[in-house]
């Protein structure tokens, strides 16, 4: 009896492993859900207008968003082959400045985001290979935004690595200007371009101000 | 105002004649859309090409400057007092109204696209909100049928039966184009009701131009500023956006929500509680509380609820559907 006992039990683990397995591991779906929760749980505390209230929720976004974005895949990815022709420090500065770059463009925009009126809603999602893409839909002053997270899973954490909002992924587009500004006037250019932005946004435009 | 005029007749017969020939034997085409082709980006050390051809760039350039100065020193000030004359919803009608009448672009060239059934969405859209819409003022289809927009232009009927997008154009005033879809607008503008019902009445024409105009960009300026603030080269920004933008109109991408109202999403407990929407575990439970409160004070009915998933306790607050 004792063999077959055993067989049984076996049989059992291996007929529910499958099943408990995935439910294990968090999904892209649900990486995207706590993030986008969590940040919307932040921006509901305290009164926004308010800039010491704001800054102190900027950076506990800022905090979520280093955690569950990768910054140096997204600044790769950006730099596109101009990511191996630069010095190890190099890279590490320009993923410092990316990132500073991003999140001074996003967070910021959250600022207006109204949790009464304003909210988020995600679809089905689709994971192939290593990767995973989150759609999303945000609602925003009665229009619908589409935003579809691509994430790639690294240690067997779900990280994001490009951000498509309305068909533009951002990834994308800073690809088209980095390039651009390389090769007509080299990386340190790019780099000077950068750290302006970051001191004055929106200097190149603004009626050529 | 329109030196053309006397030949438009025959030009629009030509126009249709052409489009006809051109796309009627296509129409079998399927167009599949495909969300999961944006898997498909595993960049190696290749060159970046740019999307479109932009032998035009010194002179786009210029055009760009142009726009965006008109937008800076002329649209956004006017906007400004035309915003403090008008509150925000009754630009958001007149917003609607415009889109309403350009209705039989969108219907003609979802049929151009064989996609019969967006076809029939914009036409019952049409017919909802200029009956019950008084005249398309408001968005009865929308708000409360859940009939979406479904975007249609010949620019994109174009591209789905393979069309490429030929040079980049920065138009001044109109803003980035492409060869492709200025032809497109072309098209669209034999579409237009305002053309014909506004024949003769040049000025007229031209007033209802600059509403339009002024009237989104008071809606939608903040939308071009934030592009403008955080490109590098917002010039190459633009371009980039307005294709990327396009290609995806074009792939027929299935916008996430778009089979009309999505309710916002939850975690696992939607069953226990619909319209759950807030879950916290950085600082759980007391967030959660405080989120609770302030909903109750804001007039909304929430409860906390706790769950656990994968042997993590969760807090959040679930409230009656709202969408």
């Amino acid at each position: 009896m004792k063999p077959a006992l055993q067989l049984f039990v076996m049989s059992c683990c291996l007929a529910f492993f499958p099943v408990v397995a995935p439910c294990l591991a968090i999904t892209p779906s649900e990486t995207m859900q706590d993030t986008v929760h969590s940040i919307l749980a932040i921006l509901d505390e305290g009164d926004r207008t308010d800039e010491k209230v704001w800054e102190k929720q900027r950076e506990s976004v800022s905090r979520i968003v280093s955690d569950k974005f990768d910054m140096r895949e997204m600044a790769k990815r950006s730099l596109a082959k101009h990511w191996n022709q630069r010095t190890p420090v190099e890279q590490d500065d320009f993923a410092e400045l990316f990132a500073e770059l991003v999140k001074n463009t996003y967070i910021d925009r959250l600022r207006n985001f109204s949790s009464a009126k304003d909210g988020t809603s995600f679809d089905k999602e689709i994971v192939r290979g290593g990767k995973g893409l989150v759609p999303s839909v945000v609602w925003q002053n009665s229009q619908q935004i589409s935003v579809v997270y691509k994430l790639y899973s690294k240690d067997e954490i779900w990280l994001v690595y490009d951000v498509v909002i309305e068909n533009v992924s951002l990834v994308g587009n800073y690809r088209s200007q980095f390039a651009q500004v390389i090769q007509k006037d080299g990386y340190e250019a790019l780099v000077r371009k950068i750290k302006e932005n970051l001191a004055d946004p929106g200097k190149d435009g603004k009626g050529g101000e | 105002m329109f030196p053309w005029r006397k030949c438009e007749r025959g030009l629009v017969l030509t126009f249709l004649l052409m489009a006809m020939v051109l796309l009627l034997p296509l129409t079998s085409y399927g167009f599949e859309g495909d969300l999961e082709s944006l898997l498909n980006d595993d960049y190696g050390d290749e060159e970046v090409v740019a999307l479109i051809a932009d032998p035009l760039e010194p002179v786009n350039r210029v055009f760009f400057t142009f726009n965006d100065s008109l937008y800076y020193w002329v649209v956004k000030p006017v906007g400004k007092v035309y915003s403090s004359i008008l509150a925000e919803d009754i630009r958001t009608c007149i917003s609607d109204a415009f889109h309403n009448i350009l209705a039989p672009v969108r219907v003609v060239n979802h049929l151009l696209q064989g996609e019969l059934r967006d076809s029939g969405t914009e036409l019952s859209r049409f017919v909802i909100n200029t009956t019950f819409g008084a005249g398309g003022l408001g968005d009865p289809a929308g708000e409360e049928f859940g009939i979406m927009r479904k975007k249609a232009d010949f620019g994109q009927t174009l591209g789905k039966y393979g069309v490429g997008n030929g040079l980049y154009i920065c138009w001044p005033v109109i803003g980035p184009s492409s060869a492709r879809d200025s032809l497109g607008l072309v098209g669209d503008y034999f579409l237009n009701p305002l053309f014909w019902g506004l024949k003769g009445q040049g000025e007229l024409a031209n007033e209802l131009f600059v509403l339009k105009y002024e009237n989104e960009a008071t809606l939608h300026g903040d939308k071009y500023e934030a592009i403008i603030d955080e490109a590098i080269d917002p010039y190459v920004s633009m371009r980039d956006i307005y294709v990327q933008y396009r290609q995806g109109l074009i792939n027929n991408r299935p916008k996430a929500g778009s089979n009309g109202r999505t309710k916002p999403d939850s975690f696992r407990p939607e069953e226990d509680c619909p319209g759950f929407v807030y879950a916290d575990r950085y600082d759980n439970k007391i967030k959660a509380r405080h989120h609770e409160q302030c909903r109750n004070i804001d007039g909304f009915q929430d409860k906390l609820v706790r769950y656990t998933r994968a042997g993590k306790v969760y807090y959040g607050v679930s409230f009656p559907e709202r969408y």
